[in-house]
This record gives C-alpha cells, structure tokens and sequence, in this order.
C-alpha cells in the first residue's frame, strides 16, 4: 500500500472517521511493512493494539470456577443473591427494632409491686421481718471485715521500729563532726618539721 | 437460554471482559474476582440475554457498572501494572530490536492505563477489542457521535504522548 493512501487514512484516524474495515488496513500496514522514521509513533501505537486484542479461547480454571459458582447458587448453596441478603440485612433490623420496642414498653409500662395485705398491722410485720432478716445478715457479712482490719493494724506495729531506725541515723552523721577533728588532728605533722630542724642543730654541735 | 447456550456463547467471553475489566481496575487479581462475579449476573440475566442486539455488548455493559461499582467501594483507583504484556510481538530484527520494541509497547499501555476512564475505555473498546460505535455508545450510555469526537481525542492524545515519550528517551 502506498504511503501516500496510508497518510490519508491516518489523518482519517485521528478525526475518528475510519471504519473498522480501515482500521485493519492500517494495522496491517504498520504491521508488517518497513517504515518511515516518522511513523514510529503509529508503529507502536498498532503494534500495542494488535498483541493486546483478546483471543476468543478460554482459560479452563476460569471457566470451572465460573460454572461451579453458578452450580452452588443453582443448588441453593450459599451462594445467595446479593438483592436477598440485603434484604435478610433489613429484615432483621427490623427484628431487633420490634424486639427492643417490645422489652421496653413491658419494662415502662409494667405497674409496680402489688399490695397483698389487706391488714395494715399484719404488713408492717411482715416488713419488719424481712427488714430484720436483711440487718442481721449484713452484720454477719461484715464481720470477716473487722477482724481483717483489726489484723491489718497488727502488721503495722512492727513498723514502728523505723523511729530506732531514724536514731541510729542521727548517730552517723555525728561520724561526720568526728572526721573533721580527724582533719584538724593534721596540723600535728607541721610540729615535726621543727622538731626536725631543732634535732639537726643539735647533732652540729 | 440454557446451560449449554451460555457456555457456548457466554462463557468465551471471558478473555474479553478480563481484559477489559483489567484495563478499569488496573489488576489482575481484582479483574478476575469481578469478572466471577459479571458473569454470575449474566447467568442470572440468561433469559433476557437474546433480547439484546449484541450478547458481546450486553455482557461489556455489566462489566463496565460492576467494575464502576467496585472503583466506588474502594475509592482508589490503582494502575500497577500487575500483568505482563501480550506476548506476541513482531518478530524485530534482532534481539536489541526486540528489547526495544518491548519498551516501545509498554510505553503505549502505560500512556492508555493514564487516561481518564473514558477515554480508557473508548480506546480499548475500538481500537484494541474493535467494537464498532454504536455498541460503543451502548455500552458506554453515551451519543454515537460523542464516541466519536472522545475517540478522536484519545488517539490524538494518545498519539502526542508517545511522541514525548520520544523526545525524553532520545529517539
């Protein structure tokens, strides 16, 4: 094909207007001939197009896993539609909406403890009854309590003894007055020089 | 249509819508996991499938809004190339050649895998997989002549990257 053709087609290309029977001309131009520097850019712009078209053949794993997954929805597996599941998601909020509604209009509007007696005086001792029975079993929950204090101070006496400890302490920091005497006690090597010299003297004599 | 109609007409499909599929997600493993996925949906719309003009088309349209939808749920689009190009190339002169070529190939998918989504998926629709405009508006919901002033812009964008590409690498 001369080059002069391919140059209109191309500029046919570029405003859109080729038809695909043209199209597959240029290809196949660009494809096979030896070209002109200039036309590198459509070389590989064709080239790129033609090795990346799809082959109608078909890859055997995708195919298996494509037909299995339409045979676990056909079995009724798990594989449920998507509409469904959003629509058991809603059905079930809706559950809980009425469950919690339910439970809460008992809770509210429940009327309180019903009075039985119909003696007053026999009501107030059955009250104190149970009062009584709850205040004596109170007292022996907190009797473990008290004894458990009690224990606790036992353990603390000991640590009085920190007071003999601060004594001792204040013992050893009248070491400290001891050392400085110990220091002043040096003034007593400058009494040997003289003594030094004085016995020199003598042994001249 | 039953099971042996879809698998004859519908199942070979596949390479077609993984490829496309793979051009909007920019990944392999993702295209795969769609195109499951698209064609459960097409299994599930077999009775409607030989009201359309163009199965081909039909099944192009559920890929593209299943694969739309999935872009919206993660937010991000990312364009790694994961895949390898298409192996067959021309046969180039010599191996140096062909290296080149290679490159040249990369250069073209990269500068396509960079464009919008539309004219993406204008220019992989006609110019890779050779769908005329008409499906190309169908599949797309847009007017036949827009498909053709976008595809007419995508080529030429497409054509004065690669000549950039060019003038960079010192050809």
């Amino acid at each position: 094909m001369d080059i002069k053709k391919i140059n209109k087609l191309l500029e046919k290309y570029y405003e859109g207007l080729t038809s695909i029977e043209e199209e597959e001309q240029l290809r196949n131009f660009f494809l096979s001939e030896d070209l002109p520097g200039e036309m590198l850019a459509e070389r590989d712009m064709f080239s790129y197009y033609a090795a990346a078209r799809s082959k109608e053949e078909t890859d055997d794993r995708l195919s298996s896993s494509i037909l299995s997954l339409i045979k676990r929805q056909e079995d009724g597996g798990r594989a449920i539609k998507p509409l469904f599941r959003v629509r058991l998601l809603q059905l079930s909020g809706l559950a809980a909406g009425l469950a919690i509604l339910l439970v809460s209009s008992l809770v509210l509007f429940k009327r309180g403890p019903v009075d039985t007696y119909e003696d007053p005086r026999m009501a107030y001792i059955e009250a104190r009854k149970a009062l009584e029975y709850v205040s004596v079993q109170l007292n022996r929950g907190t009797q473990p309590l008290t004894k458990s204090i009690s224990l606790m101070g036992d353990g603390f006496s000991p640590l009085e003894k920190i007071n003999e400890f601060n004594d001792g302490l204040r013992l050893v920091k009248q070491a400290g007055t001891m050392s400085e005497g110990i220091n002043k006690l040096e003034y007593l090597n400058m009494l040997q020089d003289p003594a030094d010299i004085i016995s020199g003297f003598t042994q001249k004599k | 249509m039953d099971l042996t109609g879809y698998k004859t007409r519908v199942l070979p499909l596949q390479n077609k819508l993984l490829a496309f599929s793979e051009r909007l997600l920019g990944d392999s493993e993702d295209a795969r996991d769609a195109v499951q996925e698209v064609f459960l949906k097409l299994w599930n719309l077999r009775q409607k499938l030989d009201d359309y003009r163009s199965i081909e088309a039909f099944a192009m349209t559920v890929t593209r809004n299943h694969c739309l939808d999935r872009i919206k749920a993660r937010r991000t689009v990312r364009l790694e190339d994961k895949h390898s190009l298409p192996g067959e190339l021309i046969d180039g002169t010599s191996p140096g050649d062909i290296l080149e070529r290679k490159d040249a190939v990369a250069n073209v998918k990269e500068i396509i895998d960079s464009l919008p989504e539309k004219q993406r998926s204008i220019i992989h629709l006609r110019d890779i997989e050779g769908f005329d405009n008409e499906e190309i508006a169908d599949i797309m919901k847009m007017d036949v002549n827009n498909v053709r002033v976008v595809l007419s812009r995508t080529r030429k964008t497409v054509r004065e990257k690669l000549i950039l590409k060019y003038d960079i690498n010192g050809h």
